[in-house]
């Protein structure tokens, strides 16, 4: 049995749905990631299950007992907020204690939880300073340190390292990822980054206009979007996306782009034969080589922009700008003439009026 | 050579912390420089000292060739475009844009021609009527950006534009003024603390940190070739691997040696002179995609995390108690956490920096006693 | 370069004017109170025979009547401590009651929203009538219920129209507290009506001192209210002031001695409290 079930959350503002019959479950022990972009709803979704905010339609299940009326005090959950929950009137100490205080245990046992979660998480140094004095980082394990003092049947992280520096980000996504394989504990992560969302999930939920378009594991996702507006959301640097015709013979798509014709592997689920669709390719999915071999296609290096590990190259074909990604040592200069390729398995159909996906791997 | 701004050993203190700490550079005329560093390494500060805003406490600036040390920002023919974009937003684009124009009391017929110029190059033509309020904020930015093209300054100064816009339109906007900057080859110094922006967008990058220049070049050599383990930290997401340990020689080879581990040298020594780091503490690093799975490689570890960076995941591999590497796959590769791999890596791609100074040792054959 | 130094002594005249102009008056007081009758109509500063008299006489009325003579009905014929005390009371009321019910009001109104016409600006309306337009029907309204001359019917007027202070400065500081960090308490456990008294309150302490003092200041030098709902047995420091005449006219030394003790009051609070005002002011610096 799932620890945590939604089914058919919908949240209603005004007549417009903020969540439109959302159906999700976690596992005990797991990380449900939800990444959506700002506005999305996610933030609604995860006070739905705190409890802070009711529900227009829909249950939430805790181990198969129905909690939707449950009020948030009394569900033995934490939560940490984009705004972490660090009141700046006290100290560290002070503001991890705090839960228990409510709890009214005694001193000593509020010292040794408090001393314990500080050590976990490395803020042993800073419980008697005032928040004001405390770095990015600092301040964000504060907040998960008074969200994990009282050992949480869930915890609901929505967008806990937003406010910090990229490069401390990237730091403690991947040491929280750690820090949970070691806590065991059951988390829903909201997070606009789906990157993030993929790293920290062991499964993930992409929540767009207040709809999961797609559920799964995070390399499912990622290799597989089932529609254009989560391919769209979930590739970084930026897709290529061509209006394509296709036409299906038997077990393969034709696919033209303008003048060329690339031809995949593919049965389609539309009834058309043949038809206009989106095509999507990504950067990094395309290479590049200086001499032309069979299937290339010639192009000009418009504009070089360098990524670190990699070169993201804007290139001119015909009247298309396509973006390509090279690793680092193909020395390529902007102005340069080289031959794009392509491996058609990487290229994905959708229908442009649904932004479904087309075409089905055979 | 055509330098726009000499920045001639330029230090600034304010109380007792000093900002910027004789800070020497040249920009070229119509590239685009960056000054990159941490929050309080003095980036900004140069870029004000630039803009005339704070007058330095010794050095000199010349602009154009022009010293104009001494001349307020008015007089330097730079224009400075703000972390918060100044737009006025119950103003409409035209007017934001016309008004440094206005200001300086250009002729009406004028400033219409010059103002429709500018928008057609920043592709706001067809928001001129909008109010600035009611625009987009990637065109907030480039409204900004009008306000200061349009007064034709010799050097346009940025100072961290594209803080405030989400991610998606900053990878656009970073495309963009790239563009723009190649379609009227202006001359602009940028600043940001970001340094993928700064790899992204920049002909060329100085480093900065604690008020001063660590290093200058173009983004693949800051990138590829960092000559100090701060920059070697500081540049690159994810970050390089490093290994701490102490260097050691046994029998001619070189080893690093930490706790229980111990790790071969010999071809790093080839790129490096060690010898004056013998015994000494110090890290090696080398970047994720300088290594690889290998069936054949020498370490083994095991699959920590797996963290999707845009199109490829970053294995992050425990090696040794403490030693966590960091190597690439794309994202089409099967890998389970906890599962076992071999990691071997490019020993051309080896950095090593003394611990303490953080500096690196000069590659064999330079400075070793040849006349 | 001379451009610079020519703005700076601009500056610090510009900033000299102002001081003058607000500390020449206060010099005049405190001169006045030490100054014997037959200075009080001169216009040096420096009493030529200073003398402690003024205050002296302030807590014997009938030496002051003596020496005086009586003008009217306004006779001086009580010491100065009663409307000292009673000014004390009366603020001090005033003041806790204002904020207390400023808090609550500033809380709702910052959390939830009323329905209809009901909004926050109202309380604005008792602040934007000139108070000598609704005194007099106050004044009859008072004298049927018995109001008039009491503590109560002070603290009552008073608490009301100063409330509106209350309310919107604290609300600003309220709005400053994210509402996350009331829900976060409340996931831990904390029901509603704790999490205002345990999060909320103690974050906005340096609201509620500053809106305390500024209520506090009005309060202690409110007149027109207070002279005409008052007459003897709750009469307030400003009024008593304004009751120092004599036979030959305004008695400035007695009137400018208990003007000064009256300052020195609020003065000792606004110093007691200063590390408060300054927290205060900058508590929506503190970062999120």
């Amino acid at each position: 049995m799932a620890f945590l079930k939604l089914e058919g959350i919908s949240k209603k503002y005004n007549d417009r749905f903020a969540l439109d019959n959302i159906t999700l479950s976690v596992e005990k022990g797991e990380i449900l990631s939800i990444a959506g972009p700002p506005g999305s709803g996610k933030t609604t979704l995860l006070k739905i299950i705190a409890g802070l905010v009711k529900p227009t339609s829909g249950r939430v299940y805790v181990e198969g007992t129905d909690i939707t009326e449950t009020p948030p005090y009394l569900r033995g959950f934490s939560m940490v907020f984009e705004t972490p929950p660090v009141y700046p009137d006290r100290t560290g100490y002070e503001n991890i204690a705090f839960p228990l205080r409510l709890r009214k245990l005694p001193e000593d046992e509020v010292r040794k939880r408090v001393y314990e979660v500080a050590e976990l998480l490395a803020i042993k140094h800073i419980l008697s300073r005032k928040p004001s004095t405390y770095s990015g980082g600092e301040y964000q394990r504060v907040a998960l340190a008074r969200a994990l003092v009282t050992s949480p049947k869930l915890l609901l992280l929505d967008e806990p390292f937003r406010n910090l520096d990229a490069k401390i980000r990237e730091h403690m996504v991947v040491w929280f990822k750690q820090l949970q394989a070691k806590l065991g504990i059951t988390i829903v992560y909201a997070t606009h980054d789906p990157l993030e969302a993929f790293t920290i999930g062991n499964r993930a939920a992409i929540l767009l206009n207040g709809r999961v378009k797609q559920y799964g594991l995070p390399a499912n996702i990622l290799r597989n979007p089932l529609s254009h507006d989560v391919d769209e959301f979930i590739s970084i640097p930026a897709l290529n996306t061509f209006k394509v015709r296709f036409r299906s013979m038997d077990d393969e798509v034709l696919i033209q782009l303008n003048s060329i014709t690339i031809r995949k592997r593919a049965k389609l689920n539309t009834e058309n034969g043949e038809g206009e669709a989106i095509a999507t390719v990504r950067p990094m999915d395309i290479s590049v080589s200086r001499s032309p071999g069979e299937g290339t296609v010639a192009g000009r290096v418009e504009l070089i922009q360098y990524l670190g590990a990699n070169i993201l190259a804007t290139v001119r074909v015909g009247d298309l700008s396509i973006r390509v990604v090279v690793p680092k040592d193909a020395v390529i200069r902007e102005g340069e003439d080289i031959y794009l390729s392509l491996d058609p398995a990487r290229i994905r159909l959708y229908e442009t009026s649904s932004g479904r996906r087309l075409d089905v791997v055979v | 050579m055509n330098a726009d701004v000499v920045v001639e050993s330029v230090s600034k203190r304010f109380g007792d912390v000093v900002a910027v700490d004789g800070v020497s550079f040249d920009v070229y005329r119509g590239e685009i420089f960056t000054l990159l560093g941490p929050s309080g390494c003095g980036k900004t500060t140069t870029l004000r000292i630039i803009a005339g805003l704070e007058r330095p406490d010794r050095g000199r600036v010349y602009i154009g060739g022009k010293d104009v040390t001494d001349l307020p920002p008015q007089k330097r023919d730079v224009c400075l475009v703000f972390q918060e974009y100044a737009v006025f937003p119950h103003m409409s684009v035209y007017e934001n844009i016309a008004f440094g124009l206005k200001i300086r009391r250009i002729s009406p017929s004028d400033v219409g021609k010059r103002v429709s110029e500018v928008a057609e190059v920043l592709e706001l033509t067809e928001h001129l009527e909008k109010r600035a309020g009611r625009v987009g904020l990637s065109e907030q930015q480039k409204i900004a950006l009008a306000r200061c093209m349009v007064v034709e300054p010799r050097v346009l100064l940025l100072d961290e534009p594209l803080t405030l816009v989400d991610a998606r339109t900053r990878e656009k906007m970073r495309r963009e003024l790239r563009e723009i900057q190649r379609k009227i080859g202006i001359t602009m110094l940028y600043v940001t603390h970001d340094q993928l922006e700064a790899l992204m967008l920049s002909d060329r990058i100085a480093v900065m940190s604690k008020g001063k220049l660590v290093q200058v070049g173009t983004p693949i050599e800051i990138y590829d070739n960092p000559q100090s383990l701060f920059v070697a930290q500081f540049i690159g997401s994810p970050t390089m691997n490093f290994i701490e340990g102490v260097l050691r020689k046994y029998g001619g080879s070189f080893i690093l040696e930490s706790g229980n581990f111990r790790i071969p040298l010999d071809d790093v020594a080839k790129l490096y002179n060690l010898e004056n780091l013998m015994d000494r503490e110090v890290v090696i690093g080398f970047r994720p995609e300088d290594g690889s799975i290998d069936a054949k490689g020498a370490v083994e570890g095991s699959v920590e995390v797996i963290e999707v960076v845009g199109d490829r995941l970053a294995l992050h591999v425990r090696v040794f108690r403490d030693v966590v590497l960091k190597v690439y796959t794309t994202i089409y590769d099967d890998v389970v956490i906890g599962s076992k791999v071999r990691l071997s890596v490019n020993p051309n791609k080896v950095h090593v920096f003394d611990k303490i100074s953080g500096r690196k040792p000069l590659p064999t054959g330079v400075g070793h006693g040849i006349p | 370069m001379e451009f610079r130094i020519v703005t700076k002594a601009l500056k610090y005249i510009v900033i000299g004017v102002f001081a003058l102009w607000t500390l020449i008056p206060l010099a005049w007081i405190v001169s006045l109170a030490f100054k014997s009758y037959a200075e009080w109509r001169v216009s040096y500063f420096v009493p030529k025979n200073p003398t402690t008299d003024n205050f002296v006489l302030l807590f014997k009325p009938e030496e002051l009547l003596g020496r005086y003579g009586v003008m009217g009905a306004t006779a001086i014929i009580e010491p100065a401590t009663k409307p000292l005390i009673n000014s004390l009371i009366v603020t001090a009321a005033t003041t806790f009651l204002a904020v207390f019910i400023g808090f609550f009001t500033a809380y709702g109104a910052s959390r939830y929203r009323a329905p209809g016409p009901f909004t926050l600006f109202f309380t604005l309306l008792t602040r934007m009538l000139p108070p000598a337009i609704f005194i007099t029907p106050i004044m009859v309204y008072y004298s049927n219920l018995g109001l008039l001359d009491t503590y109560f019917g002070l603290v009552f007027l008073y608490s009301a129209v100063t409330v509106t202070y209350a309310i919107w400065i604290l609300k600003g500081f309220i709005d400053a507290v994210p509402v996350e960090w009331e829900e976060a308490a409340m996931l831990e456990g904390a029901t509603p009506i704790k999490v205002v008294f345990k999060v909320v309150l103690p974050l906005v302490r340096p609201g509620l001192v500053v809106a305390g003092l500024f209520i506090f200041l009005l309060t202690w030098s409110e007149l027109l209210f207070a002279l005409v709902l008052t007459n003897i047995s709750a009469v307030t420091l400003p009024v008593h002031i304004s009751k120092y005449v004599g036979a030959v006219g305004q008695l400035f030394g007695p009137q400018a001695a208990l003007a000064l003790i009256g300052s020195i009051i609020p003065v000792a609070i606004g110093y007691a409290i200063q590390k408060h005002l300054v927290t205060g002011f900058t508590f929506g610096m503190v970062r999120g």
